[in-house]
C-alpha cells in the first residue's frame, strides 16, 4: 500500500505493451486478440452509448449483492452459533466441509429444476458458494477467540450475555471479515458463471458469451475487463472498509 | 498479625487422563495485606493452584476460603502471563480498564471512564489511555492489565507468571509500578513466578513447591519490609529457596 502509484502501474504497462507488441507484429489472429484501437472503439461504443453494457453490469452487481447479503446473514449467525455451541459444532462440521467441496457451479442444473430459468437459480449458486465461505469464517473466528480473553470477562463479573457480546463478537470479527471477503469476489465470480449458462439475457457473463458466439472479440475483451474492473474495485473498497471498523486486523 | 484473608487446606489435583497427581495436599493461609510468591519449576503446578485459588477450576480435594470485606466490589482481580492475549485490541487502554466495570449495569459510560481515570491517577501510574493495545509497550500492556484487575477493588490480586513476557526493561518498570500499587493499595496478593529475583524482592513469603507430585516443599520468610530492590539484600532467602528447588 504505501508503494508508490508508478509501482502499481508496472504490471499493467507490461501486460498493454505486450498486448501491443504481440499485435502489431500478428503473431496471432486478430480474433483471438483484436487490437488496441479496435478495442477502444469497442469500449466507446458499449460504455459512452446509451444503453451500451450497463444494463448487464448493473444485473451482475445486483445479483452478486443480494446472493451475498443472503449468504451472510444467514451464514454468519449460524457460523458463530457454531463455534459458539460445541454440540452445532460437532454435528454439522462434516457435512458443511462436504458441501464446501462440492463446485457451487455444478449444482446450476439442479438449481434449475427447483427454481426454473430466472432469476433464483442465478442468484441460488453465488449464494451457495458464499454461505459454506462465510459459515466457516465465522465458526473459526469464534473457536479462535483465546481462552484467556473469555476467562478475563467472566472474572471481571460479566454475564455471559455480555462476554458473548462484548468479547467474542469482536474477536471473532476479523475472521468473519475475511469470509465476507472471499465471498465477495467469489459471488461475482460465480454469478458470471451462472449468467453464461442458461436463464437470462442480461448480464455480463451472458455478455461475454453472446460477443464470443458472434466473433465479436473486442466486445467480449471489453466486458471480461469490465467484471474484473468491478471484481478489483469491490475489493479495494471492502479493505478500506475493514481498515476503518475492524482496525484491530492482524494487529 | 493480621487477619487471614485466604485459606488454602490439602488442595489436591488430579487429572484422570494424565498421569496422576499434579498438586497433593497443599496447604497455606494468607493475611490481609501479605503478598505471597509461589515459585517451582515449569509444569510443577503453579498456575494451576492459582486457577483453583481464582474458581476457574475445582480442587479433586480440598477447599480454599476467601473471606471478602465489605470493601471488596469483587472477589478476585487476575492478571496473566500473556498480556496480548488478556487485552481487548479492538478497545483502548482506557475501554480495556473499564471492562469489569460495565458489570455494574447501572454505570454509565462516561462514569465508568471517570471513575478508571481517577483510580489510575490515585496509582500515580502514567499509561497512554487513547491508544490501542497494539500502540503501546508491552510494560504498558501488563500494567494495563494490573490496572483492570484492580479496579473494583478485589479482596485479591492473583498474578500468573506477570513479567514472564517482558523484556529486561519493561520487567522492571512493571515491577516498580507494581510494588508501589501493592503498597499504596494494601493489596493481598498472590503471584506465581519462576524467577526468584521477582520473589524474594516483591513478596512476604515465597513457598517454594516441588516434588511429584508437587508439594510445598518449603515457606521461606521474608524479613526486610517492602518493597525491596537490591537484589544482594535478599541473597540468603534467595539460597535457601534454590536450595529447596534443587533437592528434588
Amino acid at each position: 500500500m504505501k508503494h508508490p502509484i508508478l509501482l502499481r502501474l508496472i504490471a499493467p504497462l507490461i501486460l498493454l505493451g505486450s498486448w501491443w507488441v504481440v499485435v502489431s507484429l500478428r503473431m496471432v489472429s486478430p480474433l483471438i486478440l483484436p487490437s488496441i484501437p479496435a478495442l477502444s472503439h469497442a469500449a466507446q461504443s458499449l460504455l459512452l452509448r446509451s444503453p451500451g453494457l450497463w444494463p448487464d453490469i448493473g444485473a451482475t452487481i445486483g445479483r452478486s449483492l443480494v446472493s451475498l447479503a443472503i449468504a451472510a446473514a444467514a451464514g454468519v449467525p449460524l457460523g458463530v452459533l457454531m463455534g459458539y455451541v460445541p454440540l452445532i459444532y460437532a454435528s454439522l462440521e462434516s457435512g458443511l466441509e462436504f458441501a464446501r467441496a462440492i463446485p457451487p457451479v455444478t449444482l446450476f442444473p439442479l438449481f434449475i429444476l427447483a427454481f426454473g430459468f430466472g432469476e433464483l437459480s442465478l442468484i441460488a449458486t453465488p449464494l451457495y458458494g458464499c454461505i459454506v465461505i462465510i459459515i466457516l469464517n465465522s465458526t473459526y473466528g469464534v473457536i479462535g477467540v483465546p481462552k484467556v480473553r473469555r476467562t478475563v470477562g467472566r472474572l471481571s463479573g460479566l454475564s455471559r450475555a455480555a462476554v458473548f457480546r462484548k468479547i467474542i463478537i469482536p474477536d471473532a470479527l476479523p475472521q468473519i471479515t475475511v469470509g465476507l471477503r472471499t465471498a465477495l469476489s467469489l459471488s461475482i465470480v460465480l454469478t458470471i458463471v451462472a449468467e453464461m449458462l442458461v436463464g437470462t439475457d442480461r448480464g455480463l457473463g451472458r455478455k461475454i458469451y453472446n460477443y464470443q458466439l458472434s466473433f465479436d472479440s473486442a466486445e467480449m475483451y471489453v466486458a471480461i475487463l469490465i467484471a474484473g474492473v468491478i471484481g478489483y474495485l469491490t475489493n479495494r473498497l471492502f479493505v478500506v472498509c475493514q481498515r476503518r471498523y475492524v482496525h484491530w486486523t492482524d494487529k | 498479625m493480621n487477619a487471614v484473608r485466604l485459606s488454602v487446606r490439602n488442595v489436591s489435583k488430579t487429572y484422570p487422563k494424565g498421569d496422576g497427581s499434579v498438586l497433593a495436599d497443599i496447604t497455606f493461609d494468607v493475611a490481609n495485606g501479605e503478598v505471597i510468591a509461589v515459585v517451582g519449576r515449569n509444569g510443577c503446578g503453579k498456575s494451576t493452584l492459582l486457577q483453583i485459588i481464582a474458581g476457574l477450576l475445582e480442587p479433586s480435594s480440598g477447599s480454599t476460603e476467601l473471606r471478602e470485606t465489605e470493601s471488596d466490589d469483587i472477589a478476585v482481580g487476575m492478571v496473566f502471563q500473556d498480556y496480548d492475549k488478556s487485552l481487548l485490541p479492538w478497545r483502548s487502554c482506557l475501554d480495556n480498564i473499564t471492562l469489569p466495570l460495565e458489570a455494574h449495569k447501572h454505570m454509565r459510560a462516561l462514569e465508568r471512564r471517570e471513575r478508571a481515570r481517577a483510580f489510575i491517577s490515585d496509582l500515580g501510574i502514567d499509561l497512554p489511555l487513547k491508544n490501542y493495545p497494539y500502540e503501546m509497550s508491552g510494560g504498558q500492556k501488563q500494567l494495563t492489565c494490573v490496572v483492570r484487575a484492580l479496579i473494583r477493588r478485589p479482596a485479591l490480586l492473583l498474578l500468573d507468571e506477570p513479567f514472564a513476557a517482558l523484556d529486561y526493561f519493561n520487567r522492571h518498570e512493571v515491577r516498580k509500578s507494581l510494588q508501589s500499587i501493592l503498597a499504596a493499595m494494601n493489596l493481598t496478593c498472590v503471584f506465581v513466578s519462576h524467577e526468584l529475583d521477582d520473589a524474594v524482592l516483591m513478596s512476604d513469603r515465597v513457598i517454594v513447591l516441588a516434588g511429584v507430585p508437587t508439594t510445598t516443599r518449603r515457606i521461606v520468610i521474608l524479613e526486610s519490609p517492602r518493597p525491596r530492590t537490591d537484589p544482594d539484600s535478599v541473597k540468603r532467602p534467595r539460597e535457601e529457596i534454590l536450595e529447596a528447588l534443587e533437592v528434588a
